[in-house]
């Protein structure tokens, strides 16, 4: 076979190559799926106590959620933020 | 004869390689072929755009059923395509930001009205948030149309090069209207966003107590102290969506105490550039607020006006992260604003110093 011919074959068979990989790498590349959970932080305004638990429906920072477990103080949602786990 | 033959096939792609170089540089197929290729491009990035419009209209309507207004899609739409803005002169700049506060209040007037209408008496946390929810539908059509506009008028004169630029940036735009549509979710369920960590700031150095009063519509006014200062606490009234008026409400407390303020300290959410984390806190001298003049600029001549120093202290975000929940790095962060702000406080007011904190931003979620 002539070796200009195999040359521009090769040439063209890279050029497809180089055209086609991102557009490949990119397909096999999918993102990790994410889980996210609402979070609400408590604090006790008197001992500046804090808690964690899931979001309650109606929750809204400054809203008082009760009293705290040590003094007794006004508990109140210092915080709403969301918290995300990686999964897989 | 196999060699004759292979010297044909490269004779044949040599008149081939002439003929795709002179159809390349000489011609506008090329250009052609390409304006087809991004205007496809285009299309398919606007049937998503238009499946986030639909979701965001879906999710409008339903919000206002559940608040009970009748016939609510007929609210959106008498919404969506009214309450513009015509930009005030600024060809001739004496009294502008007079006049553009002017016309900011009047919109926002209009707009209020037009809800209380359909809302009738309900909570005014309720009623700013159904405000949010339609001004952020009505964002959604606008961009919308407004890359419909582009797309049409690059393919009416082929105009490949607006065509290509769009095509470029439908990414970015895809990315701001997924934030746009996602924003509903926090503001039908008064979740804090990005921009509310200037508001939580305040609520922080306000030890979660109630406003001493309201100083101005929909901006308190909370008094406190700190480590012997005196701290005067300004932010929007929450926990619906709002943004109050914090360059007004800063000047009439200052007119009020008459002056004598140590120190003004603004807290803000700031777009990050892309090199920039999110949750980086920084420090700097002026009024830190995004606004188109008014309340910044309000901020200002107060403060120039009895000299008072003005520091801001700033979280940054992505745009998208500004419309979003407010994710733990950002809660982070706001308590790390929160230490600056002391930080500034023990260090720049003596004890017995008057000091005012504004934080702002949009306070959903944050009472």
């Amino acid at each position: 076979m002539d070796p200009l011919l195999v040359g521009l074959l090769i040439l063209s068979v890279l050029l497809l190559i180089t055209t086609l990989l991102p557009w490949l790498v990119a397909s096999t590349r999918k993102p990790r799926p994410i889980r996210e959970e609402l979070i609400s932080v408590l604090r006790c305004i008197r001992c500046g106590y804090e808690e964690v638990r899931k979001y309650d429906k109606g929750d809204y920072v400054g809203k008082p959620v009760g009293t705290c477990p040590k003094d007794g103080g006004k508990v109140v949602v210092k915080a709403i933020y969301v918290e995300s786990f990686p999964q897989g | 004869m196999l060699v004759e033959g292979g010297n044909n096939i490269v004779s044949y792609l040599i008149v081939l390689l002439f003929l795709a170089s002179f159809i390349m540089n000489f011609t506008d197929i090329p250009q052609r072929i390409q304006l087809q290729r991004y205007s496809s491009f285009v299309r398919r990035k606007i049937y998503q755009l238009e499946e986030l419009e639909v979701d965001a209209r879906r999710k409008a309507v339903s919000y206002m059923s559940s608040l009970g207004v009748s016939e609510p899609a007929k609210v959106l739409e008498g919404f969506i395509n009214n309450f513009f803005l015509i930009r005030p002169v600024e060809l001739e700049p004496t009294d502008i930001i007079r006049r553009y506060k002017h016309l900011i209040r009047t919109r926002e007037s209009s707009v209020r009205d037009y809800v209380r209408a359909v809302l009738g008496r309900v909570e005014r946390s309720v009623q700013h948030s159904v405000e949010t929810v339609l001004e952020v539908v009505g964002v959604i059509r606008l961009i919308n149309k407004l890359v419909r506009h582009y797309l049409e008028l690059g393919l009416k004169y082929n105009n490949w090069i607006l065509v290509m630029q769009l095509a470029i940036q439908m990414p970015e735009i895809v990315e701001l209207t997924k934030a746009y549509a996602n924003s509903l979710n926090a503001f039908t369920s008064g979740l804090p966003i990005g921009d509310s960590v200037g508001p939580l700031v305040a609520k922080i150095i306000s030890n979660w107590g109630e406003p001493s009063r309201e100083v101005i519509e929909g901006t308190d006014l909370y008094e406190v102290e700190v480590e012997g200062r005196k701290v005067y606490v300004i932010k929007a009234s929450g926990p619906g969506s709002n943004v109050g008026w914090p360059g007004e409400a800063l000047e009439r407390v200052i007119e009020e105490i008459g002056g004598p303020v140590d120190r003004i300290i603004t807290v803000d959410a700031a777009l990050k550039l892309e090199s920039e984390e999110t949750g980086d806190v920084a420090y700097g001298t002026g009024a830190a607020i995004g606004d188109i003049g008014p309340e910044k600029i309000a901020m200002e001549r107060v403060a120039s006006k009895y000299s008072i120093p003005l520091d801001a202290v700033v979280v940054k975000m992505s745009e998208v992260e500004a419309l979003s929940p407010l994710s733990r790095k950002l809660y982070e962060a706001t308590v790390r604003a929160y230490e600056e702000v002391l930080r500034i406080i023990r260090e720049k007011v003596k004890e017995g110093g008057r000091v005012i904190v504004i934080g702002v931003g949009n306070t959903v979620g944050v009472r």
